[in-house]
This record gives C-alpha cells, sequence and structure tokens, in this order.
C-alpha cells in the first residue's frame, strides 16, 4: 500500500513519520529535533512547523503542549540581504 | 561536603535518573569534548561511563560553533591536536554511521598588513616542518581558489589544502550513539550542583537527579568548566567570552575553503547544506549572555560585500551567539590539576577551537583515565602552566 508522504516541515523536507521515528529513538524533545533532523532551520525559519512539531512531540509523548520546549526564535524576522545590512546609514530591512 | 539547592527536572526530559548509583567515571559535560572523551574511553574497554548535562544535548558551544577544522597554527601543540584530529574526522562516519559533513576545501587566510603577513610567512614555514602543507600564496592565486574574491587592501595569503569545514551537530549524536552501543550512559538535563569529597578525592558528583558515587570525574563543562571547578574550591583562569555567528541562505556549492579575514577575525564558509556560515573576531565580551546584535550583522555583512561583493543579494536567515572557553595562551587545560581533587581531570579552555581537536582531547583524556602512556605529553596542557608562567600564546587565534 502506498501512504501519501505528510510534510512537517516543508523547507527541510522532514515527513511526520520522520519526526516520529526520531521521537522513539530518543530526540524527544523540539530542540534536540531541531539539532538532529533539521526542523525549523529552513528558509521560513520554523515560522511554518515549529508548532506542528510540538504539538507531534506532545501527542507522541502524552504530554500537555505547554510542557514541550519551544526553539529559540533569532533574529533577523525576515531574511535581510547583505548588501540592505552593509549599507550605510540604514538600521535595518526596509521594504 | 559542596553544592547547591536541586534544579527541578522539566516533564519534557527524559523522566528515568541513572540507572546505577555510581559509575567509574562521570563525565560532566555532553559537549564535543565530553561525549569524545566518553566514546575513547569506552573503546578503550572503560564502558562504566556516566555522562551527565544540565539541558538537552548540542546547546552548548558545540551546538553553536562555525565547523571550522584546521592545521593552521603556529604552536606544536594546537598543530598536532589538530592534525591527528583531522585523520580521525575522516573516518568518523564509517565508526558511528552518523554524516558529519566533514570536507576538505582549505583554510585561505588573507591579511592585510606586512607584518602580519611577515608573521604568516614564518607560521607557514614552522607548520610545514610538522607535515602541514600551508602554502604563501600571490593573491592572484587566491582568487582562483575563490572566485569573485576582492584582494584589494590585502598584502598576501596562505593556504592548507587540507584543513576543512564540518556540521558539528552530527558530531555530538555520532559519539553518543555509539558511546552508547559501547555500553556509555549519557544522562540529559542531568545537572552537577555541587561534589562530596573525602580527602584528597572527589568521591561523588551530587545532581538534581541524585548523587552519583565515582572514581574518576571529567570536567568537560565548557564555558561553564570555571563555575564548576570552583565548587571545589579549584580556580581555573578559564573565561566565558561571548561571540556572534550568523548563516545565510543556502546557494550553489562556490566556496571551497573557509575564507579568512585577519583584520577584523572575519570568516566565512560554505556548509554541505549550501549556507554561509561565519563570524568575526570583533563584538566579543566576556559574557554568558548570548543575545544577538545588529551591530555583528552589519559588519559581517560590510565584510562579505568587500571581499564578494557578488553575494550583496544574499539574504541572512539566522543569528545567534555562543562563548568561548578562553584561557590566557589560547591553550586548552587538560589533565589532572596538582591543587585540585587527584580524580578531577580537566578538559575545558579550549578559546574557540575545542570542536576542531575534540577527537584527540577524547583520546587523550581517556589514555590519562585509563592510566595508558599519552599520545601527547599533556604535561604541556596543564594548569601549573600559568602559575609557572610557561606560557606561549599562539596569535593565530580568531573569530
Ligand atoms: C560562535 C562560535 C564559533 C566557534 N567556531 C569554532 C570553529 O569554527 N571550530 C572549532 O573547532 N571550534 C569553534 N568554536 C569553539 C567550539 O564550539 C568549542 O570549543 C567546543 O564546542 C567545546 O566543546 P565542549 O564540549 O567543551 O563545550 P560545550 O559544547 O559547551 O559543552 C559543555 C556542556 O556542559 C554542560 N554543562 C555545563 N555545566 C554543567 C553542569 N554543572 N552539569 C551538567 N552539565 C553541565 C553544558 O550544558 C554543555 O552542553 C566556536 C565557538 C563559538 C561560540
Ligand atoms: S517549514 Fe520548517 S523551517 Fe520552514
Amino acid at each position: 500500500m502506498v501512504t501519501a508522504k505528510e510534510f512537517l516541515c516543508r523547507c527541510e523536507d522532514i515527513t511526520m513519520d520522520d519526526c516520529r521515528g526520531a521521537i522513539h529513538e530518543g530526540y524527544s524533545c523540539f530542540e534536540d529535533l531541531k539539532r538532529f533532523l533539521g526542523v525549523g532551520t529552513g528558509p521560513c525559519q520554523g515560522k511554518a512547523c515549529v508548532s506542528a512539531c510540538m504539538r507531534l512531540v506532545a501527542d507522541e509523548r502524552g504530554l500537555p503542549i505547554e510542557a514541550v520546549d519551544v526553539m529559540t526564535f533569532r533574529p533577523p524576522v525576515r531574511p535581510v540581504s547583505f548588501a540592505t545590512l552593509a549599507a550605510p546609514d540604514q538600521t535595518g530591512d526596509r521594504p | 561536603m559542596t553544592g547547591s539547592a536541586d534544579v527541578p527536572l522539566p516533564l519534557i526530559a527524559p523522566q528515568a535518573g541513572p540507572k546505577k548509583d555510581r559509575y567509574e567515571v562521570v563525565v560532566i559535560g555532553g559537549g564535543a569534548i565530553g561525549l569524545a572523551i566518553a566514546y575513547e574511553l569506552a573503546k578503550l574497554g572503560l564502558t562504566d561511563v556516566l555522562v551527565l548535562d544540565k539541558d538537552s544535548l548540542v546547546k552548548g558551544a558545540t551546538g553553536r560553533n562555525g565547523g571550522g577544522v584546521r592545521a593552521q597554527w603556529t604552536s606544536t601543540e594546537n598543530i598536532q591536536l589538530a592534525q591527528r584530529s583531522i585523520t580521525a574526522f575522516k573516518n568518523f562516519a564509517a565508526e558511528t554511521g552518523h554524516n558529519s559533513f566533514f570536507r576538505q576545501g582549505g583554510y585561505l587566510f588573507l591579511t592585510r598588513s606586512e607584518p602580519q603577513m611577515q608573521a604568516l610567512t614564518k607560521a607557514a614555514a614552522f607548520q610545514n616542518t610538522h607535515g602541514v602543507r600551508t602554502r604563501v600564496i600571490a593573491l592572484e592565486e587566491a582568487t582562483r581558489i575563490v572566485p569573485g574574491l576582492h584582494t584589494g587592501g590585502c598584502v598576501g595569503a596562505t593556504f592548507n589544502p587540507d584543513d576543512a569545514v564540518l556540521f558539528p551537530w552530527p558530531l555530538v549524536w555520532g559519539w553518543k550513539e555509539a558511546a552508547e552501543k559501547l555500553g556509555v550512559e549519557v544522562l540529559t538535563f542531568a545537572h552537577a550542583t555541587g561534589f562530596e569529597v573525602s580527602g584528597s578525592r572527589i568521591t561523588a558528583v551530587r545532581t538534581n537527579r541524585g548523587t552519583i558515587g565515582c572514581t574518576w570525574v571529567v570536567n568537560a563543562a565548557g564555558a561553564w568548566s570555571r563555575d564548576l571547578a570552583r565548587l571545589v574550591g579549584l580556580e581555573l583562569p578559564v573565561k566565558p567570552e561571548r561571540h556572534e555567528i550568523l548563516v545565510s541562505e543556502p546557494l550553489k556549492p562556490f566556496l571551497g575553503p573557509m575564507l579568512v579575514d585577519l583584520s577584523n577575525g572575519y570568516y566565512v564558509n560554505q556548509d554541505m547544506r549550501g549556507e554561509l556560515v561565519g563570524g568575526l573576531g570583533t563584538h566579543t565580551e566576556e559574557s554568558m549572555e548570548w543575545h544577538s546584535s545588529l551591530e555583528f550583522a552589519r559588519e559581517f555583512a560590510k565584510t562579505t560585500v568587500r571581499l564578494l561583493p557578488r553575494l550583496g543579494p544574499v539574504r541572512v536567515l539566522r543569528q545567534w551567539a555562543g562563548s568561548y572557553d578562553k584561557t590566557p595562551d589560547a591553550k586548552p587545560i587538560l589533565g589532572v590539576a596538582e591543587t585540585g581533587p587527584i580524580n578531577l581531570v580537566q578538559a575545558n579552555g579550549f578559546s574557540g577551537h575545542g570542536m576542531m581537536i575534540s577527537p584527540m582531547v577524547g583520546r587523550l583524556t581517556a589514555q590519562l583515565i585509563a592510566g595508558q602512556k599519552t599520545d601527547l605529553d599533556l604535561r604541556r596542557f596543564a594548569l601549573e602552566r600559568f602559575s609557572r608562567g610557561e606560557l606561549e600564546a599562539d596569535p593565530m587565534v580568531i573569530g
């Protein structure tokens, strides 16, 4: 039988099953999954996948979602080019 | 008895505590250093080993570093540790089943000052005597090695084709799993908070998961190692120093070597995911606080577009910071300190280059504990060199 792949983190090509498998191998908190599979490290920096991954950890481990660790969101909020950052007299990304 | 109050155990932590109440060796710190030591101990047949980390793994410096591995140093100690570690990294995937994405694209150092060029030339000759294939190269050759490189303002360069980059995260998982397979236990969210001492020995490590008896203790606590040693009244000249770093969006492979501009300690490499990863030797301070600054991102970006103007449109995805564990001579502290407990082994003070020498530090420390002759003389790394004033700094520290 062929099952459709359900993606958890599209940026990094990680499926729900990849993640489930890792949780059961002992990569059992969000920070582990980030550093083992790369969840949340793609171009969207986790905006599209972090909550889903936390939910999965909670479900697989039978924990309340509040108990699951969340990754540290880091700057910049949106990707900023080297040219913008290097421009004189400008303090941030202006679209 | 020394120690502090218990640290609560979060629900997300593995709830089971240590399997036993006593181990031959308790390693404090589950970064590249602590886990390399545990793995090498197990390879020597010492498998009654517990590794403790106060957090989940890969959250210390090992999870935050630039991935650079090089033998271009100016002290015999650093060259020997790095050279032998490069050989070990080549076998890492075969030994552990984890791909560290080790890639030997070389390290290219650029300098903008004549006196520094003379120093680099001398360093290259010295490295050659150790079998490191560093060459002084013309700026035209640098431009061939790094297409699109602008060398205006530079006076010269050196290149060692055998230097490398790797992805630090899999190192930790690889050593952890390989060590566990051999019988080592790794316990996360286990905070060492004190020691029980009898005479000149530590008899047990106090943790938030109970008191654990031991024959040997290893201080592999990275930037926290000074605090840990203080729990037994031992003072290490190790200072935490905050360093920033960033990563770009992924690009097609174009950058072979780690590129270094010595004028501000700028370094950048392209990892196997295609991202550019890099940092600076500036914007550092003594701190365990890891905020990211716009000033850092801007200076990094300015240096990037000065050296590689065509990277202007490339976007920064993420920046972060971590702490070096810095010693006055930028060399690690290894072995048992004369003034501390006789069963407390130091493996800290890596001054921003601990990951690249972790295989060799693991091996030497394991040999010491197993009572074997160590491959290199550990006395050169003794804590006592600081009080005896036998310091010879290695000026090739960057980032
Ligand atoms: C921005 C940056 C860039 C770098 N670039 C490079 C590079 O290119 N190449 C290179 O080789 N090196 C680089 N380094 C240095 C390198 O990361 C470190 O030297 C190396 O990772 C040290 O490993 P470690 O295991 O000693 O420390 P860590 O990885 O920090 O591990 C120490 C561990 O000890 C744990 N711990 C601390 N106190 C306790 C306690 N009381 N109880 C239990 N656990 C405890 C911590 O949680 C931590 O996990 C860089 C560092 C930084 C910050
Ligand atoms: S979907 Fe996971 S990082 Fe973008």
